[in-house]
């Protein structure tokens, strides 16, 4: 579903081009969960964002393709990104906090994604709010009413990452991309967050790609892993492989 | 911390009170522009609570009708500059770039003349009125507004939940008023109150200087530029309609004050 070839962002901030992220491959099959693991500055936010469309900033150079079914993420016009964004692509961000916003009530950023496409999808209020609901219940709120009228500051943190995930999923996107979604929280509520996304890719086969540099959450949740180090993939295959018989150095070192 | 609540509180009530006091002005029986020779520059009495100006009309007539045409012609200046203001400094804010470079540039320059002067090359150029000092006071408060505004928006973008809401698809112009301008209220509304202020303050000069409103219609500013003439024989024709706007001035000034506003705020969300 999701192919990315020869992926390389180069920065322009100072006289000689700095490279982000060069020759990523990869291939993202339908309901596949898919890690990239790799230490503080390794690009692999860097490719998420690219992947999700957020890297149109004249200081940097993309080159290569992002394949999402048959549209190029990274060469297409911001129209065709906007209708794609959102829609197809839901994305959970590392703090919880920040990626609220704190004045809206939690509700109405749920279904944000939904109103905007309100025209086209042909739906009054109470659809969306029914929608809203059901998704916060799916994501594992046992009083979605109550959830869905508060506002981020009064939810705990693995709730607001929940009600994070529940927005990005309220279009039933083919692809949801978490950018370190566990890594604010404890690791008991991460474990909570790791068995939601399970049992979410489960249900609708929505294909995941799990940014983290941390590998417990990355070998508990994905099937295939990238490892990442300097913008460069170091190593790739299955968990069984990665963590059984990690073959380059650089990826044994970060599992011991 | 409680303080600026009983702050924002007394500012309340003070507004409250002068509306009121502007308000009882249409049921004042006396007309404004009505002269009588018998009660010329008679002091405050009973029937004239302020006494009577140099043609015989109720000051306080006059000074109900002039506060509000005051509040009136700030009212709407305050509207064009916040609406423009807020357009260019979210604008700005958000892209940055060579449209915030040029905007930023005009800003600049604007700040650099005195809004009176501003107002006053204005009137010059399009002649004196009402209209015409509702537009270029509106003009003289476009730029603080935007850079006040910029500067918030600027801060705002960085975060996250705007990323979010870009990555939903979310079109700009619903970013910037619907996700990010509720985030920035609490200096929206106090550049308000602040630019309504200094809105009252630059009529009444304007008007003082004879290009605001024209007689016989009263603003606070004429009427402190007519009593000019009486100050010795008649210090009230002065000080009452004076008062009345320091007391005005001073309520919103209260209201406007940052902590009291944020605290409110606060507050509900804790609840």
């Amino acid at each position: 579903m999701l192919t990315v070839k020869d992926l390389k962002i180069e920065f322009f901030d100072h006289e000689l081009p700095e490279v982000a992220v060069e020759d990523v491959d990869f291939v993202l099959e339908d309901g596949d969960i898919l890690g990239i693991v790799g230490e503080s500055g390794s690009g692999k936010s860097m490719t998420a964002m690219a992947i999700a469309g957020l890297l149109n900033r004249k200081d940097l150079q993309k080159s290569g393709n992002i394949m999402l079914d048959d549209v190029d993420l990274l060469n297409s016009s911001r129209a065709t990104l906007r209708s794609i964004q959102g829609k197809e692509i839901g994305i959970v961000f590392q703090d919880p906090l920040n990626s609220m916003n704190p004045v809206l009530r939690v509700g109405y950023q749920v279904e944000e994604a939904m109103r905007i496409r309100r025209k086209e999808l042909n739906l009054c209020k109470e659809d969306m709010k029914k929608a809203a609901i059901e998704t916060l219940a799916s994501v594992g709120f046992d009083d979605p009413e109550r959830i869905y009228r508060s506002y981020p500051h009064e939810l705990s943190g693995g709730q607001r990452q929940r009600a994070q995930i529940a927005a990005a999923l309220i279009m039933k996107p083919k692809l949801l991309i978490c950018d370190e979604p566990t890594t604010a929280l404890d690791v008991t509520v991460q474990k909570t967050i790791i068995d939601l996304l399970k049992k979410l890719n489960e249900e609708t086969g929505t294909g995941i790609l799990f940014i983290s540099h941390d590998l417990g959450v990355v070998k508990a949740l994905c099937k295939k892993v990238i490892v990442m180090r300097n913008g460069l993939v170091v190593e790739e295959g299955t968990v069984d492989e990665i963590f059984g018989n990690p073959k380059e150095e650089y990826t044994r070192q970060l599992i011991y | 911390m409680n303080k600026f609540l009983k702050q924002k509180k007394v500012g309340l009530i003070i507004v409250g009170v002068m509306i009121l006091f502007v308000i009882l002005g249409l049921v004042n029986p006396y007309p404004f522009d009505k002269m009588n020779n018998e009660l010329i520059l008679k002091g405050p009495s009973f029937a004239h609570l302020f006494g009577c100006d140099e043609f015989g009309r109720d000051l306080l007539k006059r000074t109900q009708m002039g506060m509000g045409i005051s509040v009136l012609i700030s009212f709407f200046s305050v509207a064009i500059g916040t609406i423009v203001g807020t357009t260019i400094g979210a604008l700005c804010g958000y892209f940055s770039g060579i449209l915030d470079d040029i905007l930023m540039s005009i800003i600049d320059v604007l700040f650099a003349i005195p809004s009176i002067l501003l107002a006053l090359v204005f009137v010059t150029l399009f002649g004196s009125g009402t209209v015409q000092v509702i537009m270029a006071l509106g003009i003289a408060i476009v730029p603080s507004f935007a850079k006040m505004m910029r500067a918030e928006f600027r801060k705002q973008r960085e975060l996250e939940y705007v990323k979010m809401a870009k990555l939903i698809g979310v079109p700009t112009i619903r970013i910037l008023f619907v996700h990010i301008l509720p985030n920035v209220l609490e200096t929206f509304v106090n550049c308000i109150f602040i630019a309504f202020n200094n809105c009252i303050l630059a009529e009444a000069g304007l008007s003082f200087l004879g290009v605001g409103v024209q007689p016989p219609v009263a603003s606070l500013g004429t009427l402190l530029s007519d009593a000019g003439g009486y100050l010795k024989s008649s210090a009230y024709l002065a000080i009452l309609p004076g008062i009345s706007m320091i007391i005005l001035l001073f309520g919103i000034g209260l209201l406007s004050s940052g902590e009291s506003f944020h605290n409110a705020y606060s507050k509900r969300f804790k609840n």
